[in-house]
């Protein structure tokens, strides 16, 4: 029985070996600490667009796509009901932002949004389409986009200078002074519209407001757009990070136009509104300090 | 002492949690950042700590790793590529709050001014587990060999020194050697096992020792484990000195003797509380009596177990028949036996209200008991006591009298030594294995007092998408959670309706509380979006696992109530 110690002995070496064994599986064999492989993600994207090929100028051409969802499952549930914020808002502008196409494509039953659009002249178009999605919890908006090529020789036109006032089609508008804009900034502008007689325009309201203001980014077509209502309107505020904007029109003739911007530089101003039955647009070019 | 220990004031958390980001989660910048910053509620080791920035085709951004920010010691910095394009982004993050334990969470950010919609980004998840195998056995060896050394010298200082007076020509040799090996054992796993959970919690190889040991003092789990190295060296030293100039023939000890026995239980104590610092009893509350029922449970397991191996060892050096000029085993076993019992008596009860104690401390409900992995090791661990205590009881009752009635019936008093050694071994053999359960125990996170939210819950809902109608009093409330996935926005509504008519212009707050790890609250309020129904999208699920979700519903003009539901979010 003296023979135990040896014993004990060789028990305590076991458990030595075993930890010093354990030391060796305890790590990975890579010698600095490891970022995990993240896998690609699942996104939206703009399925099936048509055309797919090089467009005529001039020529009346059918448009469609689809929005896929990150499932695979094209998008057919879209916000609805009053304002402007709902459905699909289809623009298209040449990359100078000397054009401007607005559409809003009904959706069909398929989720696959059809419509004609005639591109006025050749060069590269940058194609917006600003979503609403009827989607729990997802973000209220959101746009994807796409770049098609016109046919035929591009000649970039530069951005005219800001000029308050200018004729359309007749119509008359004005806006109220140079505004000062800077980024993130919410800030208003006031618009006076006169008909081609000089009497105040009751303006009609078209696709869910009286008024659109489209805002492009020189160079990099950053996009925003916010939206003039009647008194009462719902649905009609555009939201960027946590501030909100929206204008208001209610006297005849006069439009306060809400304007906030992302960031700094020269911004394109697309201003339309129906009146006497047709879109005009009032084009301004406006410069956005940080 | 218990009112000085009661003193200590409660830690307030126990894991490191994210405070605050940069760019903020599901927030949508204007142009792209030069870096993410990430603050948490404490200075998390950057050494430690991975921040992954990647966009949806999972390619990295980030350019190389974290570092501390220089103005915030809470602040990890990672920089990324200059030239992000818009899009979404998802930031990945894994760190090792100052307790050891490691953490992990999510979010995405957007550049814009037009990000697009963000997508769906699949969330990696590395391990966050100190449960692994090596680990196990590595705190496990390191427990039961300091235990027993603590014991063992116990036993040998305190209860088996007569025997050299009262059984003439005894020797404790063996004892003195078991005392040693156990000593050299403690002093090899408490570093070995420090090194494997550093490299466990860094990702890095347990051979890499030019990486992990300037990160050893980096957390204070590792800081913990060094001063325990440090007094464990300290009692071997002490009580290598006692027992070296112990005279066991002489009845009254030397100074030096006195003072190196001091010495040893001084360092004996610090390195009983030192697990309980830092580990879950320094953070639960009231930390100070936490901390003293670990300290006192691991001392009276320690005098348990090495008492035991220490009786196993003396009966196995010792013959059964006198050898010329020495003592037989029963004429040793009779003096150390009953003196032992005594010890051992009060040792099980110690540890057992000790147990019950931590117990009550750490459970926030009784079903917790066996509803959590945690609950579970301790019914087990329970279990394993009461076996021990039960063979204990065997000795107690059977061997004593029979080792006792040695003179008169020597036949008796021989089948009662060799019924103590069977009951020994089984005793060690099973408090071994309690120590086992102990140290996964240890190992596992207490659940949070929040898990006592379940006991209440209206339903239980998840993993995946939720829509699920539960009726509270009058009112029937539609939950609607999706996609419900854990470190992505999740949205979240709620309609209520009363008497089929939806309730309108309610004040709905919605809060959520992790249930299997302690985090701060964070509370959402939810707007209208439709008559009735109330919603909002929130990263609020950070990370995978059991979820209480809190509507708090104040519809106007009848009395707030709370509803609950239990989700389960997956990655």
């Amino acid at each position: 029985m003296r023979r135990a110690a040896p014993a004990w002995a060789l028990l305590a070496v076991g458990l030595c070996a075993i930890g010093l064994a354990a030391c060796g599986g305890g790590g990975s064999s890579q010698g600095t600490v490891s970022v995990p492989k993240v896998a690609a993600a699942r996104v939206f994207t703009l399925a099936g667009f048509q055309p797919a090929q090089s467009i005529v100028p001039g020529r009346p051409t059918p448009v469609s796509f689809t929005v896929q969802l990150p499932s695979g499952q094209p998008l057919t549930q879209y916000r609805t009901g009053g304002g402007p914020h709902t459905g699909v808002h289809l623009i298209i502008v040449r990359d100078d932002l000397a054009y401007i196409i607005h559409q809003h494509p009904p959706v069909g039953p398929d989720g696959v949004l059809r419509t004609t659009v005639r591109f006025p002249a050749p060069g590269p178009y940058r194609v917006l389409v600003d979503v609403y999605p009827n989607l729990p919890g997802g973000q209220p908006n959101f746009q994807l986009f796409r770049s098609v090529q016109v046919s035929g020789a591009y000649r970039p036109r530069p951005l005219p200078a800001f000029k308050s006032e200018q004729t359309i089609d007749g119509y008359r508008v004005a806006m109220q002074g140079h505004p000062s804009l800077h980024a993130i900034q919410a800030s208003f502008v006031d618009v006076d519209v006169r008909d081609p007689q000089g009497r105040k325009v009751t303006l009609e309201p078209w696709f869910g407001a009286l008024a659109h203001a489209i805002f492009f980014h020189q160079g990099s077509l950053d996009y925003f757009h916010t939206h003039v209502c009647g008194a009462g309107a719902t649905n009609c505020a555009s939201v960027l990070g946590a501030a909100r904007v929206s204008g208001t029109s209610t006297t005849p003739g006069r439009l306060t136009l809400g304007v906030l911007l992302p960031v700094a530089g020269t911004w394109r101003l697309f201003l339309q509104m129906k009146l006497g039955g047709r879109v005009v647009t009032a084009p301004y070019t406006l410069q956005v300090a940080s | 002492m218990l009112a000085l220990a009661l003193l200590v004031p409660a830690a307030a958390s126990a894991h490191a949690y994210l405070v605050h980001t940069t760019p903020a989660a599901s927030g949508v910048l204007d142009s792209a950042p030069r870096q993410v910053a990430l603050t948490y509620d404490e200075a998390v080791e950057p050494r430690f700590a991975i921040v992954s920035v990647t966009d949806p085709s999972g390619t990295q951004r980030a350019i190389g790793g974290p570092h501390r920010s220089p103005a915030n010691p809470d602040t990890l910095i990672v920089p990324v590529d200059a030239h992000l394009q818009e899009g979404w982004y998802l930031v990945y993050w894994r760190a090792i709050s100052v307790d050891g334990h490691p953490v992990q969470g999510a979010f995405t950010f957007a550049v814009g001014p037009n990000p697009g919609p963000a997508p769906q980004f699949p969330v990696p998840h590395v391990s966050a587990t100190a449960i692994t195998a090596p680990l196990l056995i590595a705190r496990w060896v390191l427990f039961v060999s300091v235990m027993s050394a603590i014991g063992l010298l116990a036993l040998r200082l305190l209860i088996a020194r007569t025997v050299i007076r009262r059984a003439p020509g005894a020797t404790l040799r063996t004892l003195n050697r078991a005392w040693a090996i156990s000593a050299v054992v403690g002093l090899i796993a408490i570093p070995v096992y420090l090194d494997i959970a550093i490299a466990n919690d860094s990702l890095r190889s347990a051979f890499d020792l030019g990486a992990l040991v300037p990160l050893y003092r980096v957390t204070a789990f590792g800081r913990g484990f060094l001063d325990l190295l440090l007094c464990f060296a300290l009692f071997c030293l002490a009580g290598g000195v006692a027992l070296w100039v112990d005279r066991p023939e002489r009845e009254r000890r030397s100074v030096a003797e006195l003072a190196a026995s001091t010495g040893a239980l001084v360092a004996a104590i610090a390195v009983l509380v030192i697990p309980g610092a830092v580990g879950h009893a320094g953070q639960a509350s009231p930390r100070g009596l936490s901390m003293l029922f670990d300290a006192v449970h691991l001392g009276a397991g320690a005098i348990w177990l090495g008492g035991l191996i220490g009786l196993l060892v003396l009966w196995l050096s010792l013959t059964e028949h006198k050898p010329v000029g020495a003592p037989s085993r029963v004429q040793v076993l009779r003096v150390v036996v009953p003196r032992f019992s005594n010890v051992a008596l009060a040792s099980v009860l110690l540890l057992l209200a000790t147990g019950i104690g931590a117990t009550v401390i750490h459970m926030p409900a009784l079903n917790a008991l066996w509803k959590t992995g945690y609950g579970v090791a301790i019914l087990v661990k329970i279990g394993l006591l009461v076996a021990a205590v039960s063979l204990a009881a065997g000795n107690l009752l059977r061997t004593r009298p029979g080792l006792l009635a040695a003179r008169e019936e020597p036949p008796r008093a021989e089948s009662a030594a060799q019924l103590l050694r069977r009951l020994i071994s089984g005793e060690a053999a099973v408090i071994g294995s309690a120590v086992f359960a102990a140290v996964l125990l240890s190992s596992l996170a207490p659940p949070p007092p929040s898990f006592a939210l379940q006991n209440s819950a209206l339903a239980k809902v998840g993993p995946g998408q939720v829509a699920r109608t539960v009726q509270h009093g009058a009112y029937r409330l539609q939950v609607v959670v999706s996609p419900n996935k854990a470190a992505a926005p999740d949205s979240f509504a709620l309609r209520i309706t009363k008497g089929g008519q939806p309730v309108r212009g309610a004040n709905v707050t919605l809060a959520f509380n992790h249930l299997e790890m302690q985090m701060p609250q964070q509370e959402y309020q939810l707007r209208e979006v439709v008559p009735g129904t109330y919603s909002r999208s929130a990263p609020a699920l950070v990370m995978v696992g059991k979820w209480g979700l809190s509507f708090q519903v104040a519809p106007p003009g009848s009395p707030p109530f709370t509803a609950l539901i239990v989700d389960q979010a997956n990655g």
